[in-house]
């Protein structure tokens, strides 16, 4: 198991967060109105399957005086931070019994 | 027991005797005796025979063959094979033709032989080998006489091949008088058949009725029944219906189709089916002691009114266990069915009841008509082999039942639905949309990211249980003691095995991996659920607003999928076929209709139950304005769902009915039923069924006349009951003489009523004693004796030839 980095980017003219080297693709979200978190939740489910943890502070630096984007980036770290949580999570499951 | 019915008989009218070489060099090999004659002839059973030599006739041995007659010899007819001289443009050819003779005794045979001897005499013949005689010379000298004319039609010495000049001629003659052709091969035969017709009129072609018959020409009587003079092979006889009399030739002559049979035909009358042979009566009641013997071809009861021919019909049924008779009530007052016995072909003597399969049609007087009228056919469907076919046709409407009550019970569910909501309010309020459009921000996830993690892991669990169910049937297989496997069939289930495993343990990591991402997807929910509630009261306020839009969409979305619910659920009972018709095909295109068939529809049966509903609209739509109170059920007045269900359920009961009752009919065409059709039409298609069925041996039926038209019985009836006849025994209560006479029946049964006494007794056609007794009793009958035997004589040969000559 790994811990992966990642980069995130503030784009203020166009209300934009912009993450890296998480997924195969850029992840942008878009601040400029309310702000909805199902597509980065979902894009991290699929990556679960590599069962790869990924560090909770990004690998720059982030700093800000937007307070939305301060939450909006806050959001996202807690949400690696959850999903690092669901990696090591260890549901109740059965034994195999193929009864052979 | 004996046989009182006409049956087959061997017959042979063409034996030489030693006589012939008088008359033909070397035309007979070794000697002739009528003692070697009988002595051959018992063995090979031939009932009937003629000693006919070339153009004279041995005297001294019919008078020996006379002599010594005993009872059990066959019949000598007195015959002779005469050459006939031909003349045509200046040339002359001679066929050879038998002549026989309705003469069975020394001063006939005495006169006959006068008569040709003199004929020679006067023509000036002397060698009696170049004895030749004219057609005109026969009709001149046997004018008087009743004879027939077996003309040579083969190869050698034929009336076809002496008569090449003017064969119609010939043709006419042998269709004008009573004869029989022999030596005409079987491919021949149509060739012939087709020559006839062509001087036929229109209406008497294709009658087959002209007569074949092969005999031995046998000319070596210690060889019989060898061909000719032994070199050609052994003869096989044909055989002739009826007794030992010229009637039963005549008659056979008339109807060759009915009455002569050739070996091979013989032996293609389906003798192994078990059949009625005879019944016995003791006397008891207003019944006189009678035993009967059938024919296992047709039997025909006649006699005048109430005269017990039901009755006997009724015996004979009750006889036979797999028979249903109905009338018990009314025989049993006159008969006691314990005092009759019978016989089947199967038994070794007469007994209470016997045992026939498959059960044979029985048809009583007017059961026919009564099907007809109670529109009940389901007992021909059993006739005719199709009661599995009509059951299934029954079920597959009567199963309708279920689907309309079915339908109704959705209506009634999807409106009660409808109805429990109806109050229920759509409405987001000007604060919420005022909400929704303040200038905050909400930060939020779509719970739908969980309904597809949800649904993967239902999956994966359905997966993974079919892998373990295959597991337990591996285990199953391998611990089966009636299994043995190979090494190599066993590597094969290992390997298997083996894969079951990787693939379950592929499962549960999958498994586990979706629980991970669930967990994942439901603490992401939370955590912004949590940063929401942390925000300021418009924040809060707006994604409240947000969330009531969410839920609104959500409510409106399971409204609209009721509603469709519904409206699909008024559809389908809307668009159910009220008109079910099932079709059983039976026999010449005839088809056996059963049909429900209502005169409303569903949407007018459930309109017709709506006070003020809208027949231009459909059902959805009127039981919507039913919701809305616009309309009520009549007489409930409310526009509750119980009282809808009832009311749906009273209004389509007649519906429902006529699938749990359907009519049945014949359908004859597209536009010709049973129904348009009269009772005499309809019973005459509904017998053309029954006599067609091949999966019955025996027939019953009590005067299938009634209300058949003369034609049909004339036209097809008949036809029908002859080709019937020689397939499965047949018995036919009749006032029909067609059906007697052209029916060609082998056995009659006269049913008597004296002075309540009851008798039966059994005459046949070619006793001519009975003829008359027949027409005495069947209206018509001499008409049609006399239509039967029109076949004209040569007194009328003579008048055409004439006319022709003229």
């Amino acid at each position: 198991m790994t811990n992966e980095n990642y980069k995130i980017s503030i784009d203020p003219e166009n209300m934009k967060i912009e993450i890296v080297d998480l997924f195969s693709n850029k992840f942008t979200l878009d601040y400029s109105g309310d702000v909805a978190f199902t597509n980065f939740v979902m894009k991290l489910s699929e990556k679960m399957d590599s069962g790869d943890k990924i560090n909770p502070e990004p690998f720059n630096n982030t700093s800000t005086e937007d307070e939305k984007a301060k939450l909006l980036i806050s959001i996202l770290k807690d949400i690696i931070g959850k999903y690092n949580e669901a990696i090591e999570y260890t549901p109740d499951s059965e034994d195999i019994s193929l009864e052979f | 027991m004996q046989k009182k019915y006409s049956d087959w008989m061997k017959v042979d009218l063409h034996i030489h005797t030693d006589k012939s070489r008088e008359t033909k060099e070397n035309d007979y090999q070794g000697s002739f005796s009528v003692d070697t004659l009988k002595t051959k002839l018992r063995e090979c059973q031939v009932e009937i025979l003629s000693l006919t030599d070339h153009n004279i006739i041995n005297a001294n041995a019919y008078q020996d063959y006379y002599d010594n007659y005993s009872d059990g010899d066959p019949l000598l007819l007195l015959g002779v094979e005469l050459d006939i001289l031909v003349e045509n443009n200046g040339s002359e050819k001679t066929y050879h033709s038998i002549l026989l003779f309705n003469i069975s005794g020394m001063e006939g045979v005495n006169r006959i032989n006068n008569v040709l001897e003199r004929r020679y005499a006067t023509k000036g013949i002397v060698d009696k080998k170049k004895r030749k005689i004219s057609i005109d010379d026969i009709v001149q000298d046997f004018m008087n006489e009743q004879f027939f004319f077996i003309p040579h039609a083969g190869n050698t010495q034929s009336i076809v091949d002496a008569n090449r000049g003017n064969i119609a001629d010939a043709q006419r003659m042998i269709i004008l008088m009573e004869s029989a052709l022999e030596k005409v091969s079987e491919k021949a035969k149509q060739t012939y058949n087709n020559g006839f017709n062509s001087v036929l009129h229109d209406s008497f072609q294709n009658r087959e009725d002209i007569a074949y018959l092969e005999c031995s020409d046998n000319h070596n009587i210690a060889q019989y029944p060898c061909k000719h003079k032994g070199s050609n092979g052994i003869h096989e006889h044909f055989y002739i219906k009826g007794k030992k009399n010229f009637e039963t030739i005549r008659l056979a002559f008339i109807d060759p189709e009915s009455r002569i049979k050739s070996p091979k035909q013989y032996s293609d009358i389906n003798k192994a089916l078990k059949y009625i042979e005879g019944v016995k009566i003791c006397k008891h009641r207003n019944l006189k002691e009678t035993e009967l013997s059938f024919s296992p071809h047709l039997n025909v009861l006649i006699g005048g009114r109430s005269s017990g021919k039901s009755l006997l019909m009724y015996l004979l049924g009750s006889k036979i266990d797999s028979v249903s008779t109905d009338k018990g009530t009314t025989y049993d007052k006159v008969t006691d069915i314990n005092k009759v016995t019978v016989k089947s072909s199967a038994d070794s003597s007469f007994c209470p009841i016997t045992s026939i399969s498959p059960e044979p049609i029985y048809v009583n007087q007017g059961d026919i008509v009564n099907y007809f009228e109670n529109k009940k056919l389901y007992d021909l469907a059993k006739k005719s082999g199709k009661k599995d076919e009509y059951d299934q046709a029954l079920r597959e409407i009567m199963g309708n039942v279920d689907v309309i009550k079915q339908s109704v019970e959705d209506v009634y569910s999807n409106y009660r639905n409808f109805a429990e909501n109806i109050e229920e309010e759509f409405v987001l309020h000007q604060s919420e949309v005022e909400d929704i459009f303040n200038d905050k921000y909400v930060v939020l996830i779509n719970k739908d990211v969980l309904i597809s993690l949800d649904e993967k892991e239902k999956d994966l669990e359905v997966a993974e249980n079919k892998v373990r169910e295959l597991i337990i049937s591996v285990n199953n297989i391998e611990n089966c003691e009636t299994l043995l496997f190979s090494d190599a069939e066993k590597m094969l289930i290992g390997a298997f095995r083996k894969l079951l495993t990787e693939k379950i343990h592929e499962l549960v990591s999958k498994r586990k991996t979706n629980d991970k991402k669930i967990y994942f997807a439901n603490s992401s929910i939370e955590l912004i659920d949590n940063v929401m509630s942390e925000q300021d009261d418009a924040s809060v306020r707006k994604n409240d607003a947000l969330k009531l839009k969410s839920e609104l969409i959500s409510r409106i979305g399971k409204r609209l999928s009721e509603s469709w619910k519904h409206r699909t659920s008024c559809k389908t009972l809307e668009d159910r076929n009220c008109n079910i018709e099932k079709s059983i095909p039976l026999f010449g295109g005839i088809e056996l209709i059963l049909k429900a068939q209502c005169k409303s529809t569903t949407k007018v049966l459930v309109l017709e139950g709506i006070n003020k509903s809208n027949p231009g609209k459909s059902i959805y739509l009127n039981l919507l304005d039913l919701l809305l109170n616009r309309k009520n059920v009549k007489n409930f007045m409310t526009n509750k769902a119980e009282d809808l269900r009832k009311k749906m359920n009273t209004q389509l009961a007649p519906l429902l009915l006529s699938f749990e009752e359907p009519e049945d009919y014949l359908k004859y065409s597209d536009t010709e039923n049973s129904l348009n059709r009269s009772p005499g039409f309809n019973s005459e298609k509904y017998l053309e069924v029954l006599l067609a069925q091949e999966n019955h041996n025996i027939i019953f039926i009590d005067q299938p006349e009634d209300n058949l038209g003369n034609k049909f019985i004339a036209d097809e009836l008949v036809n029908m009951i002859r080709e019937l006849k020689f397939k499965k025994q047949v018995f036919l209560v009749t006032h029909n003489p067609s059906v007697v006479v052209h029916g060609d029946a082998e056995n009659i049964v006269i049913a008597e009523n004296n002075n309540k006494e009851i008798s039966y007794r059994q005459i046949v056609l070619e006793d001519e004693s009975a003829q008359k007794e027949i027409c005495s009793i069947l209206d018509g009958g001499d008409y049609i004796f006399y239509k039967r035997s029109r076949k004209y004589n040569i007194k009328r040969l003579r008048t055409e030839r004439n006319k022709a000559y003229d």
